[in-house]
């Protein structure tokens, strides 16, 4: 039984038709949510979306393309959710771009720029656009964020940059807003098996998690959207500000040391 | 059937607007986005910019095999036109 009644209301979730976001819906779907999912390219099959919906029974969707990052555009999806719906109560920024750096040569202040416009700051402007068009601020407010933010990934400077704005912010927001009716939390995921993994490291690294056996550390994408969801249950409304690791702890063995270890272990 | 030079020209128009300093420059479409000084983020904005105009999708996967705009035209016209012929 949740502390919050899904049943109709409205959660917007970004970049939803695939992977984390995608999963995420489906989650509140199944408590009676109304989601609306944002897309940009649209190469996910909507039809298939759709159906994933269906088969467990939930409301379907309505699935709006979006970009993100764009404020104008962000102010429509949210004008078009008030034609439904008096107020929002899950903001989920889940959708995130940055520029990838393949050497110091890449290194360009606007392309850092962009990156954190694009997968920092659309939590914060989701936010507040929804406070401009409800009079009432989301409920519950959760950004993504990645591993990414706390260690080193390959070729990922600006999102991981991006990402520790968003973690910075979240705090920061959180005191600003400390008296308001809103929660605002950002996950910090961990490897998952998704498309994105793949398109942003290449095939070549899934080869290597599968010669390594890393696979077993990584997350199945719906394991991090019921993190995002169990946050949005009013079971934990005193968790505020706060970056929640969802990596199973992966993030503290993540380390040759525990590369040597698996291979003691095995050959022991 | 949609011809090249239309699609030429809407991403061209949509690489001006995104690169503003390019605005009075010629732009060699044998060139790559990022030889004309593009983001890898200002690339998706001209691809999405360009889906919406011609009301097509392009699998994210195929970005990745791009290397010059030509490619990019290319790609759309053949969208657009397999799109058409459906």
């Amino acid at each position: 039984m949740l502390r919050v009644g899904y049943e109709n209301r409205a959660v917007v979730i970004t970049g939803a038709t695939r992977g984390i976001g995608l999963e995420t819906a489906l989650a509140f779907a199944q408590a009676g949510a109304h989601c609306y999912l944002t897309y940009r390219f649209g190469s996910a099959d909507l039809d298939e979306v759709n159906c994933r919906f269906d088969t467990i029974g939930a409301r379907l969707p309505r699935i709006v393309q979006c970009n993100a990052s764009s404020e104008e555009e962000t102010a429509q999806l949210f004008e078009e959710v008030k034609k439904e719906h008096d107020c929002v109560v899950a903001w989920v920024a889940n959708v995130s771009n940055a520029q990838l750096v393949g050497d110091f040569d890449d290194y360009h202040k606007r392309a850092l720029f962009q990156s954190i416009e694009a997968s920092a700051w659309p939590l914060f402007d989701g936010i507040k656009q929804i406070k401009r068009v409800f009079g009432t601020y989301p409920r519950y407010a959760i950004g993504l964020s990645s591993a990414g933010a706390g260690q080193y990934l390959h070729n990922y400077d600006f999102m991981s940059a991006s990402k520790n704005v968003m973690e910075t912010l979240c705090r920061y927001a959180n005191y600003r807003l400390y008296d308001e009716d809103i929660r605002i939390n950002v996950v910090r995921g961990g490897m998952v098996q998704s498309e994105s993994t793949r398109l942003t490291f290449g095939p070549a690294f899934a080869a290597l998690t599968s010669e390594l056996e890393i696979e077993r550390y990584q997350l199945a994408t719906r394991e991090v959207a019921d993190a995002i969801f169990g946050l949005c249950t009013g079971y934990m409304d005193a968790v505020r500000g706060e970056v929640i690791s969802v990596d199973k702890g992966f993030h503290f063995f993540d380390t040759f040391m525990r590369i040597y270890s698996d291979k003691a272990n095995t050959d022991a | 059937m949609t011809e090249v030079q239309e699609i030429r020209d809407i991403i061209v128009d949509f690489v001006r607007r995104t690169l503003p300093e390019l605005k009075y420059q010629e732009i060699d479409t044998r060139q790559s986005m990022k030889e004309l000084g593009a983001t890898s983020i200002d690339i998706l904005e001209v691809v999405s910019a360009s889906m919406r105009k011609l009301n097509v999708k392009v699998p994210r996967d195929k970005l990745g095999e791009l290397t010059c705009l030509d490619d990019l035209i290319q790609l759309l016209h053949t969208i657009v036109n397999e799109k058409a012929t459906q």
